[in-house]
């Protein structure tokens, strides 16, 4: 897995059509009682789309780290680091069980399909020295010599694959995106009065169905299907990455032991 | 500086023109004077601790008093000595010698126009300001807060700054201090809908995770207040979170009533 030293949040989503479901006290004493075990509690929140800022629904835990957005076109479910490292964040396989029964409930309360789904981790890779650092940028580019002489500081890094997987006996074609930017940010620490500068890379992993089809078509058995097998293709993808960045830094620290 | 800063010590002072209903013939807890109709009026809080309303083009000079304890000579900030001094075109004749912020009523048809008051924003002195308030001021059934008209006049000129600062309030005192939740929930529930509108009903259903039956009572008043039929189910589930008894049937009630709205 990806050598996360932050991790800032795992994101699940279900494409659907949310339109009608508008900030209204029918509609939110509806939301506040469907998800009273979860103590997810109904805010409104502003969603932009093509059409303006809108108004919609969100669901909050009390604590913020989870966060059920129902926006027009899709609902999106995400957990946020609510710490300095992101200790709250935990296995992929963690959160889309939490995920599942969120979306499922949804999906049964307003008899909605969902037309895709997608899975999203995003997290920073921040304690790399610079010779790392610099030694990443000439493993992911092939850049002209300017730039091999004068290491770059800033970067971006994006590959999507088209792949079809199975859940649940279905076939999908499925967007498998893995972004990398070198980035110099800040994080503050709790109780520090200043901030720390962190040369990081910042990386998101995301696998989601085609868009193409925009038929809805699954069902809350397919949504739970679908997040269940979700969680070790992430996974799987992470392993993939880290040992194409890290293998020799890998091989180094096993060496070591 | 008209007469009241003058007479505020003595202990009966009678003052015609003056715009505070009183409640019980007792004593009260603003003074004002009036010479002129109200028109174009800016409110400033002064450091000084007191209220200032000045007329800008006239002779027109307010000044508030209220006192946070009988007997003590704290004097004190609030804006809605201004709301009290708007809503009434009456005189009155009061007297002045005991001040208790609890122990006021204002009219509910209060100004129409807030536009013609410049209020100042949601800053730091006004935030500890409203939590004092909801903190030592008690809740009294039938008698306004004096919470409540700095949450409108707030939710009116800033509304996503105020329910956020709201929200803060109420899940930060939820554990510790309910009362201050408590508090938060009765002022809101207290405005009209028109002025809390769904956010106000978003914040209230933040007590839904709480044990505390005290703020079962608030999420029913509240819904009881706004004659909100969509709460009902609301209700509904709050009867099956709380053992209080006469709280239920307090519940009960309210949905009866609702269900009877045409």
């Amino acid at each position: 897995m990806l050598p996360f030293n932050v991790k800032l949040s795992q994101i699940a989503s279900v494409g659907v059509n949310g339109l009608g479901i508008e900030p209204t006290a029918k509609m939110i004493s509806d939301l506040a009682l469907l998800y009273e075990k979860e103590e997810l509690l109904p805010t409104i929140a502003k969603e932009q789309t093509p059409s303006g800022i809108r108004s919609r629904i969100a669901l909050v835990s009390s604590d913020s780290q989870y966060r059920l957005l129902l926006g027009v076109d899709s609902f999106l479910f995400t957990l946020n680091a609510i710490d300095y490292s992101g200790s709250n964040i935990n296995e992929t396989g963690e959160f889309t069980e939490k995920a599942i029964p969120v979306f499922t409930k949804i999906l049964q309360h307003f008899d909605l399909k969902a037309n895709r789904m997608g899975i999203v981790t995003e997290g920073v890779i921040s304690e790399l020295a610079g010779e790392q650092l610099e030694g990443l940028s000439e493993k992911l580019f092939n850049a002209p010599a300017f730039f091999k002489t004068l290491h770059p500081f800033e970067w971006d890094w994006r590959l999507v694959s088209l792949l079809d997987r199975e859940f649940g006996g279905k076939t999908e074609p499925t967007n498998n995106i893995v972004i990398l930017k070198r980035r110099k940010i800040q994080l503050q620490r709790n109780g520090e009065t200043q901030p720390d500068q962190l040369d990081s890379i910042l990386v998101n992993l995301d696998i989601n169905i085609n868009p193409d089809n925009t038929m809805p078509r699954f069902s809350y058995e397919d949504v739970e299907k679908y997040f269940s097998t979700a969680a070790k293709w992430i996974d799987t993808l992470s392993n993939e990455m880290n040992d194409f960045l890290f293998a020799d830094k890998n091989k180094l620290e096993q060496a070591g032991e | 500086m008209r007469g009241l800063n003058a007479t505020i010590d003595k202990e009966v002072e009678s003052i015609p023109g003056s715009i505070l209903r009183n409640r019980t013939g007792s004593q009260n807890n603003f003074l004002f004077f009036r010479e002129n109709e109200l028109a174009e009026y800016t409110y400033r809080p002064l450091k000084s601790n007191f209220t200032a309303l000045e007329h800008t083009t006239n002779t027109l000079t307010v000044w508030g008093f209220p006192q946070v304890k009988s007997g003590t000579t704290e004097r004190k900030n609030y804006p809605y000595a201004l709301d009290t001094l708007i809503q009434s075109s009456q005189s009155f004749t009061f007297q002045v010698s005991d001040f208790d912020v609890t122990n006021y009523q204002w009219s509910l048809n209060r100004l129409q126009d807030l536009s013609l008051v410049e209020y100042t924003k949601l800053k730091d002195d006004d935030k500890n300001e409203l939590l004092k308030l909801l903190d030592e001021v008690p809740i009294e059934d039938g008698y306004p807060h004096p919470a409540e008209i700095y949450i409108e006049h707030f939710i009116k000129t800033q509304p996503s700054k105020t329910y956020e600062y709201l929200t803060n309030i109420f899940n930060k005192n939820l554990g510790e201090n309910p009362h201050i939740s408590y508090a938060v929930l009765r002022c809101l529930g207290r405005l009209q809908w028109r002025v809390v509108k769904i956010e106000g009903y978003e914040l209230i259903l933040k007590g839904l995770l709480s044990s505390n039956t005290d703020i079962y009572e608030a999420i029913t008043r509240a819904i009881e207040s706004w004659k909100l039929k969509d709460g009902i189910e609301i209700l509904r589930f709050l009867i099956t979170k709380s053992d209080d008894y006469w709280l239920n049937e307090y519940i009960k009630m309210v949905i009866e009533d609702l269900r009877a709205l045409s």
